[in-house]
């Protein structure tokens, strides 16, 4: 093992001897992070997009399905209907939905003209955030009129809706001049619907009324995105410095190569696999390393939240072990330091393109966000940003950190293969 | 000290070494001689277990393949090109390499200083090493190979880009090893180190040894006689050598050079200019390839 860290140490001792690299892996992150972070000042909130609901039809009626599919044909909600209430109050708790929308049994009652004051519709939704509560309501309510639109569509319906209405009036607690009135009404009502015909008829030209009562319950969400830009630009930074430690560690295996210190190296007691661990070893702890130091600065003077200590923790010392993988890989694909580094940042910009590295992945059309998982680089930024702002539990941080540990040890397998084949 | 049996090793069609047989004895220093691309580099290479034979055997130290890891503990190797890291001073590069072989504490300290002494670089050990001249690398590398004090010592064109005055010290920094009974082998492309330094030699080229002997019994053997060339005063009268006479130089060879020198002289013959020239390396690798060993 001291052979091994003799190597690794050696690397890391090059590496802050050069001003070049320091300043790729570092300092040119940590510029990326504040400046990006200071231009998307304004926007720390998360940005208005489509509202992304979960919808629980526990009515089960026609009219509720047809309130959900309402719902889901609208242009301005992304609907998820497969989740249980307990399950989408707590996705909602943790920002993973805007919202859900609880369709209780006698929502389908409810949507004709019998009174009912039980509540049809239960909107789970953070009250703090007005803009999307406002929004949901509305588009809730005009969807609720399924009912009414319904009967007016079949007017059999409505005048059986209004038969039972005329019996509960009669059971129910009014004045004597109060049931008389409804009862005209109703009766009223009655003799228009045997006189409409609905083969004529458009639907603009029937009575409207208020449709089922809507209640809204409050779901506090932990958190409430990112408090400010820098918590969005400081996870790319370090995916940007992770970049540099990349391509930079592959750039100095090659180096060897051609300096001749590899032959020396091989030729001293270290196997194949010892310097690949000395050198992956140093690429591993400079990530670690100029990791803590960029969430430290952000942390102390840029108000980057660094709260969940075992998820970042987690965050901090799985994703370096990917861009390790990486690094051993691209460090044998060449012979020439022109042809690894060529090759790591051509690879590894797509990577980061697609990833989240270049534009943050809250701003991304959802088929993007979709896309973007093929690629270690989303799943590292998703890891930080689930431990700096997306509140991310234990739970929550294993799909992340198994895909980056998993990336990890097919890049470290690849560059072994690879060697193999360089050295003979 | 090192075996090597009928060793081969190929780069697709390319054959680099082509069944090379030879054995290297305990304290001697052995020289390989051979044009660039003769496979020397190569030949070393597999001796440290770097490039795996594609047939053939080594053994070194008695400890057997050099692929694994415990037997290049007994090797050296100070390769052809600079290996060093020029951004770590000398201590550093030093250090570090004897690190690789395990030395550490005061073990270490004593060797680090002993190196840069062997080196002449105590003064410099502070400067990083993109510093330094083609001379003092030249001389650093080969005390990285000698830090963990091996008992075989592989130097591969240990003077290639060296100025006199680092060859000299390097060439007496070898001698040095060599009186304290290190086996050395030696890879070089010019005659006068392999006859200087190398107690026995193998001529190589196009991957095959040629000729292994010590360097006086392959000059005997494939040197061919000596050659007296002299310009006269007058053409000479006496018919009664071996030369050839072109108008204005005699060209005699012979295995008996002084006496046939004597011999002119006792028939009169005045000299303008006397030139001897001895056999050496040059001409058995000219007698063995037909080429010389610098084209």
């Amino acid at each position: 093992m001291g052979r091994i860290l003799a190597l690794t140490f050696k690397d890391l001792k090059l590496l802050t001897r050069d001003r070049a690299s320091l300043f790729w892996v570092f300092f040119w992150p940590l510029g990326f992070g504040i400046f990006f972070g200071s231009l998307m000042g304004g926007m720390g909130e998360h940005g208005m997009r489509g509202l992304t609901v979960a919808v629980i039809d526990e009515d089960r009626t026609e009219t509720s399905r047809a309130f959900v599919d309402k719902l889901k044909h609208s242009d301005a909600l992304s609907v998820r209907d497969t989740l249980s209430l307990a399950a989408a109050s707590d996705r909602v708790r943790r920002g993973g939905l805007t919202a859900y929308v609880r369709v209780l049994p006698g929502f389908e009652k409810s949507s004709g003209f019998r009174r009912s004051d039980s509540t049809a519709i239960e909107i789970g939704i953070d009250p703090a955030r007005r803009a999307e509560r406002g929004m949901l309501q509305g588009l809730v309510t005009e969807a609720s009129f399924i009912g009414l639109q319904r009967m007016f569509q079949k007017p059999e319906l409505m005048k059986s809706d209004v038969h039972q209405s005329m019996q509960e009036v009669d059971s129910s607690g009014m004045s004597p001049s109060e049931k008389a009135n409804v009862k005209q009404f109703l009766a009223s009502l009655d003799q228009y619907l045997g006189k409409v015909d609905t083969s004529s008829s458009s639907s603009e030209h029937r009575p409207d009324f208020t449709g089922p009562k809507i209640a809204e319950r409050p779901v506090i969400q932990e958190d409430q995105g990112p408090r400010t830009a820098f918590e969005i630009s400081f996870p790319a930074a370090i995916l940007w410095a992770l970049l540099g430690c990349t391509s930079g560690f592959a750039q100095s295996l090659v180096n060897e190569r051609t300096l001749g210190t590899y032959l020396r190296l091989r030729a001293s007691p270290l196997s194949r696999a010892e310097v690949l661990l000395g050198k992956g070893l140093a690429s591993y702890l400079a990530g670690v390393g100029i990791i803590v130091a960029l969430l430290a600065i952000g942390g102390a003077l840029l108000k980057v939240r660094l709260g969940h200590w075992g998820e970042l923790a987690a965050a901090v010392l799985v994703t370096p072990f990917c861009f390790t993988g990486l690094t051993l890989f691209f460090a044998n694909l060449g012979k020439t330091e022109r042809a690894v580094g060529g090759a790591s940042w051509a690879v590894m910009l797509i990577l980061s393109m697609m990833g989240g590295g270049m534009i943050p992945l809250i701003a991304m059309p959802p088929w993007m966000q979709n896309a973007s998982s093929v690629s270690p680089v989303k799943w590292a930024i998703l890891g930080f940003e689930g431990a700096i702002w997306r509140n991310f539990g234990a739970a929550d941080m294993i799909l992340p950190c198994a895909i980056l540990i998993g990336v990890g040890i097919v890049g470290m397998s690849l560059g072994w293969i690879l060697s193999r084949r360089l050295e003979n | 000290m090192i075996e090597v049996r009928d060793l081969r090793k190929s780069y697709g069609s390319l054959t680099a070494v082509d069944g090379v047989t030879f054995d290297v004895r305990q304290g001697e220093t052995f020289g390989l001689l051979g044009p660039n691309g003769a496979g020397k580099t190569t030949t070393m290479h597999l001796l440290v277990g770097v490039l795996h034979p594609d047939q053939g055997t080594i053994r070194v130290a008695g400890e057997g393949d050099p692929t694994r890891p415990k037997t290049r503990h007994h090797l050296g190797l100070a390769p052809q090109s600079l290996s060093l890291y020029p951004d770590l001073t000398a201590e550093e590069n030093v250090t570090f390499f004897a690190r690789l072989h395990g030395l550490a504490g005061r073990p270490l300290a004593a060797r680090v200083d002993a190196m840069l002494a062997l080196a002449g670089l105590i003064d410099r050990r502070k400067h990083r090493v993109r510093t330094y001249s083609g001379g003092m690398q030249r001389r650093l590398n080969l005390a990285c190979a000698l830090v963990h004090d091996p008992p075989v010592l592989l130097l591969d064109e240990p003077t290639v880009g060296v100025d006199p005055q680092s060859r000299n010290h390097l060439f007496e920094n070898i001698e040095s090893l060599r009186r304290q009974g290190r086996t050395i082998l030696y890879t070089t492309h010019y005659m006068e180190e392999a006859q200087r330094l190398c107690d026995r030699v193998a001529i190589m080229d196009h991957g095959k040894i040629l000729a292994l002997d010590t360097v006086p019994a392959l000059i005997e053997r494939y040197g061919g006689p000596s050659l007296i060339e002299a310009e006269l005063e007058t053409p000479p009268t006496d018919g009664n050598h071996a030369g050839t006479w072109d108008g204005q130089t005699l060209r005699i060879p012979s295995e008996r050079p002084l006496e046939e020198i004597a011999r002119l002289a006792g028939s009169g013959v005045r000299f303008t200019s006397l030139h001897l020239k001895r056999p050496d390396l040059e001409t058995v690798f000219l007698e063995l390839t037909g080429r010389s060993l610098r084209d």
